[in-house]
């Protein structure tokens, strides 16, 4: 099994023209090593980055090295991605709706889906379907598609503190058009907060895929 | 013109990357990574203010330039700029800002120290403002790489845009590659709004912004907005210095500066309106500061503005 240590794969997520994450994915993959588990390591570099961009980490990162290792966890990903069991670690079928289906997607005027991109792999990897319907997503959309796709969970997300109100407005719409009551809202992304999400309304919020899978499990009634 | 370049991260390997392969390869004679792991000891950033010198990194290169540039380098780490340009003979530098986080501690003794060898200083906020310099190794870079200006030539027939020269590039190539983009595009707001947002803002684009976006210290929407303007300018469409003065003239001649830049400033980091032209305040401030130098406007006292 290829040796890395946390510094390698800092370096790995921080390099600029992402040929290392290529290789580093490749690799691991050809000696058998679990898709989950290399996810797993790439993610650990990326909370590294993460708590050093908001100043809690021990070395300060930048707008920049943020960019670039979310850019090379997604070039990770879509090697990954294939590799993923269709059965979710637990053992439940993720075809169909799984465990349930999560409507995802990132708020009006942030194009940022690092953070969603994770969380869709991590609600997949146990057990729920997802769709993604990407950045920039206008409310008009997330009605329509709840209205169309009846998910069980909407989950809104956003990077930007001045996108924070189109949260609302989403919420808002579904609430005009009496869709609110039949889909459970968890909201998340760097600029949401726990206090935020309940002054929209919000059912819940994920501080990070893992606290947000716990969330979205409750609500199936699968706990955590 | 021999380049030294002191970097950091992925915003100085971009900016290296795109000025060698613009022609600039040969020109640059040493390249140092500069990251806190550097500084011998396990001293702290902190420790650094009394006596920089004591803790120079000691696999600093030899080497010997005329410009220093500092990429992407910890604003702590600053300190080490003096000594660094004095050991390569630079006499000048530019420090790029364009992050908070790369803002140097101390700059005031960073200007001081390098202003007593005789090395001039610049700080550009973001890097991609510099233009004009009164110091002629900095004017030269400027020439080639800052804020950007592009040429366009207007089809008549079809009215879509026939060729775009890029006649000063942004250091991180977004100019260029948007540059490329913009051929054959309708010359119309819409399609090259999207361009330009989509080779500037977009992280999945090779030459994307990597400036801080935060709206409290929005640089990267400052600089997709001097792109998009340039873009504008050079395609013959009201940019938003033409905006803000028919935003005083709307106002009958006179008007509050907060109430022009509410009316010029999108709220939304995407431009929109025919009456947004930027998204970012310190653009606003920015372009009426060049409005005022260019003897457009003037102050009318009181928070107010008018034509002049």
């Amino acid at each position: 099994m290829p040796m890395t240590d946390g510094k390698e794969i800092l370096s790995i997520l921080l390099d600029f023209k992402g040929e290392r994450i290529r290789e580093f994915c490749r690799e691991r993959i050809e000696v058998g090593m679990k898709p989950h588990a290399i996810f797993g390591e790439l993610s650990a570099g990326l909370e590294v980055i993460g708590k050093g961009f908001e100043g809690t980490g021990e070395t300060r990162y930048f707008t920049s090295d943020l960019i670039v290792s979310g850019r090379n966890m997604k070039r990770a990903l879509a090697i990954l991605k294939p590799h993923f069991s269709p059965r979710g670690e637990n053992g439940f079928q993720t075809s169909g709706r799984g465990r349930g289906l999560v409507l995802l997607g990132t708020v009006k005027g942030d194009v940022h889906d690092i953070g969603k991109m994770i969380f869709v792999v991590t609600l997949e990897s146990n057990g729920f379907s997802c769709i993604d319907l990407g950045v920039d997503v206008d409310k008009e959309v997330f009605a329509d598609r709840v209205a169309r796709d009846e998910p069980d969970i909407l989950s809104l997300s956003a990077l930007l503190s001045s996108t924070l109100p189109a949260m609302g407005e989403v919420l808002h719409e579904l609430e005009r058009r009496s869709l609110r009551q039949g889909v459970k809202v968890i909201v998340g992304g760097h600029a949401v907060t726990e206090e935020f999400a309940r002054e929209i309304g919000a059912d819940a919020y994920g501080r990070d895929a893992v606290d947000g899978l716990k969330k979205c499990l409750s609500f199936v009634g699968a706990g955590s | 013109m021999k380049i030294g370049i002191l970097y950091a991260g992925p915003f100085g390997e971009q900016m290296i990357n795109h000025i060698s392969l613009s022609g600039f390869a040969d020109r640059i004679v040493a390249v140092y990574e500069l990251t806190p792991e550097k500084i011998p000891g396990g001293a702290r950033p902190e420790d650094l203010w009394e006596n920089p010198a004591e803790f120079m990194p000691v696999d600093l290169p030899q080497a010997s330039c005329d410009l220093l540039l500092v990429l992407g380098v910890q604003g702590a780490l600053g300190v080490f700029v003096p000594e660094i340009a004095r050991r390569w003979g630079a006499r000048a530098v530019v420090f790029a800002v364009d992050d908070r986080g790369m803002v140097p501690d101390a700059r005031r003794s960073i200007e001081e120290d390098l202003g007593a060898a005789g090395i001039h200083v610049e700080f550009p906020e973001p890097f991609c403002i510099l233009s004009g310099s009164g110091n002629e190794l900095v004017r030269a870079f400027a020439e080639r790489f800052g804020r950007p200006v592009f040429r366009a030539a207007i089809d008549p027939d079809s009215h879509r845009i026939a060729r775009v020269t890029v006649v000063r590039d942004t250091p991180c190539g977004t100019a260029s590659a948007a540059a490329a983009k913009l051929e054959g595009l309708p010359c119309e707001p819409g399609p090259i709004l999207k361009c330009c947002y989509e080779e500037h803002h977009n992280e999945e684009a090779e030459h994307c912004c990597l400036a801080e976006m935060d709206p409290l210290y929005p640089v990267m929407q400052e600089a997709g907005d001097l792109l998009k303007d340039a873009v504008f300018t050079a395609c013959g469409m009201p940019t938003t210095k033409d905006l803000i003065i028919r935003g005083i003239a709307a106002a009958g001649g006179e008007i509050a500066v907060d109430a022009l830049k509410e009316r010029v400033v999108s709220p939304q980091a995407r431009w929109e309106g025919p009456e947004k032209g930027c998204t970012a305040g310190r653009t606003f401030d920015l372009y009426l500061a060049e409005l005022v130098g260019e003897g457009k406007v003037e102050s009318a006292g009181k928070g107010k503005v008018r034509i002049r």
